[in-house]
């Protein structure tokens, strides 16, 4: 019963003008713009809310980024989502083999326009923007490049007198030194992440069969079992039966952990990607010794000097059932802003060099690290232009091939298989992978 | 024998007693019904999880048959089933009967022996891999520091699943414990004073008293565990990924390897398929000897 000092029409009118308001401020609020990132840590969330977050959102009001991290299961809830037809605005994918197949399914958005209309087609390297590109329609950016080089501990090397290797004979005469003073040469654990295993497999083809035999097998134009490839496994065999990669211990250590033995000085190198600059603050940074970087040693006579193996860290795309693809675009444009990219690459170093053709002129005085990793970032972009160049597993083989070659070379490594029935799967596996049009087709080298 | 007004009552109960039982079954089936279709029709499809699923037939049994990867895992299943299943069993019998008999420490024994349940797996098993196991930073190393020939299980491909089985049994056998526990406490006292009036030890006691009663919780447990270890992912993920080699590999670990890291989700509900059929022939034959049992007495 409405009391009598309120008229029917009074909380009619006021209902209407209070759903009015409701739907005046729904409209006014900004569009959620959701990118699900895989695992970072308290420091590396931090940075990217101060780098990107915060500055986006207030730079326009009309949509709002919202970063959820996921974890290390970013890419089973990816491919959950997207089949279920839902998922986040922002997709970021392990990289191109990954990309292909949503391309395939239809869950991506053509960038195309997108692409015009913020210039990416100008801003990133050719190269790499082809490689989110299929039949001619561009689906994905390259999020960062990454390459494989040799680190190392060069505090440990100054007081051994000891000069980084550039061939096989140099670092493997100094490998042997490394173990007869009680140094494990190289730094290196796939505890829980056993993914590393192609590291080396890929490292090893690039820099012994050489960046034409892999240009050529990834075409279809070279089997897999090419005697230059079954002697680049061979030759990890070698080396991990002389206890270059520390036997059974191995098997102990993440990645981490033993990159963090360098940096005490009881390993002496290590074949790791560029990634590894994000550990050097737990690690180097902590005990006050240098870290410094070559290139992997030339490890065949056929194999040119230097090859850097590159990959495509992650790939962004839209989600084709994005509500805010506008949104999402103007996200994804904002992480080509040199700004951004000097900021995170101090607080975050490794994950973030989108390889633009115009890359951000370094700031003076930079702290040792850095300066590091902003010369392995120009050698990589040199390197593509110089075509000394090779190709990173995770970037550039099918996904049945790449899982087969994590296993398979432990297989080898421990004796049960052979280096030539290792690369017979690899093979047999890859055969089947471009029968089956998985095989992202390459650019030409020359 | 005429039937009386009891016998009527007790069997219009029975034939009513599906009754109360159908709304839990249609909320289980429901719930279960639908994977368990998907994954059949799946595993007769190429699906890589996001485009449209082609039809093959058996092309993935085939496949699979013929992949030496799933013997290895089918091998290594049993082997793991055969350990976990009687292991932590004769462990927690033994512990069971100790807790009986212990007059102080009783709570705080099964506390401790239940503690690993409560823990969550990715940490046990972390501490496992790099406390204990590890050459490095583990007991392992600080072993071998003193001269002992020990190594990490983990990094042998002739010892990596025994070391990840030692891992979950060691997180098993206290649950079993915790309940056979509970079992032996419901047994009637009144038998246990008159094996004991009768001069039985404790341990004949324990044989032909106190086994026999607990046998419908043994052999029930007996069959959870079964299933259990035939669905056993977490451990061996998290410890070996299936390694060195694929020397721990179990059908858990190759179908969700197969589904998410090769995004062959037909072949991988194929493997689905076959650990759920495994898991189903031990139920039968529980339900075989439950029956059996149930009609003797």
């Amino acid at each position: 019963m409405i009391s009598s000092h309120l008229t029917r029409r009074a909380v009619l009118a006021g209902g209407t003008a209070i759903v009015g308001l409701a739907a005046v401020k729904a409209n006014a609020a900004p569009r959620r713009v959701v990118w699900w990132y895989e695992g970072a840590t308290a420091a590396q969330q931090a940075a990217l809310e101060q780098s990107l977050v915060k500055p986006f959102n207030a730079s326009q009001s009309e949509y709002e980024l919202v970063i959820e991290f996921r974890g290390s299961g970013l890419p089973d809830q990816l491919l959950v989502a997207l089949s279920a037809g839902s998922g986040p605005d922002i997709i970021l994918t392990n990289g191109p083999a990954w990309t292909q197949r949503m391309v395939i399914a239809k869950r991506l958005l053509p960038l195309n326009d997108l692409a015009k209309k913020f210039e990416w087609d100008k801003r990133i390297v050719p190269f790499m923007l082809g490689m989110g590109t299929y039949d001619g329609t561009m689906y994905a950016l390259p999020k960062t490049t990454e390459t494989q080089v040799l680190f190392y501990n060069d505090t440990l090397f100054k007081k051994n007198g000891w000069t980084p290797p550039t061939d096989r004979a140099a670092f493997e005469a100094l490998a042997d030194k490394m173990i007869k003073a009680g140094v494990q040469p190289l730094a290196a654990g796939n505890a829980g992440a056993r993914y590393v295993n192609r590291h080396y497999v890929g490292a090893s083809f690039s820099c012994c069969a050489g960046p034409d035999s892999v240009y050529n097998a990834l075409s279809g134009k070279l089997p897999w079992n090419d005697p230059v490839f079954v002697e680049s496994i061979q030759l990890l065999k070698n080396w991990w039966d002389k206890g270059y990669f520390g036997g059974p211990k191995y098997f102990a250590l993440s990645g981490q952990q033993s990159f963090a033995l360098m940096a005490i000085g009881k390993s002496g190198m290590a074949i790791q990607g560029s990634w590894a600059f994000q550990w050097v603050d737990e690690s180097f940074k902590k005990t006050g010794q240098d870290l410094n970087w070559t290139p992997i040693p030339k490890l065949s006579a056929r194999a040119p000097y230097p090859v850097f193996p590159l990959g495509i860290g992650a790939d962004l795309a839209i989600n084709a059932a994005s509500q805010v693809p506008e949104g999402a675009a103007k996200v994804m444009n904002a992480l080509l802003d040199h700004k951004f990219i000097i900021a995170m690459s101090e607080a975050w170093g490794g994950e973030w060099d989108c390889p633009l053709v115009s890359p951000p002129k370094p700031a003076d005085n930079l702290d040792r690290t850095t300066a590091l990793a902003v010369k392995l970032n120009y050698e990589t972009t040199s390197a593509l232009q110089n075509k000394t160049y090779g190709y990173a597993p995770w970037t550039f083989w099918p996904a049945r091939t790449d899982d087969y070659m994590k296993g398979g070379m432990e297989e080898v490594w421990l004796g049960q298989i052979t280096a030539k029935q290792f690369c017979d799967k690899v093979d047999e596996v890859f055969q089947q992978d471009l029968k089956d049009g998985l095989v992202k087709t390459l650019p030409a080298r020359a | 024998m005429a039937a009386t007004p009891d016998t009527l009552r007790l069997e219009s109960e029975r034939d009513s007693a599906w009754l109360f039982v159908l709304p839990a079954l249609i909320l289980s089936a429901s719930v279960v019904a639908f994977p368990v279709i998907a994954t059949i029709l799946l595993s007769l499809t190429d699906w890589n999880g996001l485009g449209t699923p082609r039809f093959v037939g058996l092309d993935n049994f085939r496949a699979l048959f013929g992949e030496p990867r799933f013997w290895v895992a089918v091998s290594n299943n049993f082997i793991f089933t055969g350990l976990f299943v009687t292991l932590p069993m004769m462990v927690a019998l033994i512990a069971s009967a100790f807790l009986m008999i212990i007059k102080f420490g009783r709570t705080f024994f099964q506390v401790i022996f239940f503690l690993p349940v409560t823990i969550a797996t990715i940490i046990l098993a972390q501490v496992w891999r790099g406390m204990i196991y590890s050459p490095v930073t583990g007991a392992v190393g600080w072993l071998q520091g003193l001269g002992l020939a020990v190594s990490n299980p983990l990094a042998d491909p002739s010892t990596s699943l025994y070391g990840v089985l030692l891992v979950d049994m060691w997180h098993w056998w206290g649950y079993l414990t915790v309940i056979y526990f509970a079992a032996l406490r419901q047994v009637d006292v009144s038998l246990i004073e008159a094996a004991f009036m009768d001069g039985a030890s404790y341990i004949a006691t324990f044989r032909f008293i106190l086994l026999p009663m607990i046998m419908p919780t043994i052999l029930f447990m007996l069959l959870m565990t079964v299933i259990w270890s035939f669905r056993v992912f977490d451990w061996v993920f998290i410890l070996t990924e299936g390694g060195p080699g694929f020397s721990s590999e179990v059908l858990g670990t190759l179908a969700y390897k197969t589904a998410f890291q090769q995004m062959a989700v037909g072949r991988a509900s194929a493997y689905s398929l076959v650990m759920s059929i495994l898991g189903l022939v031990a139920i039968s034959i529980y339900l075989r000897v439950q029956y059996k049992s149930e009609k003797l007495s």
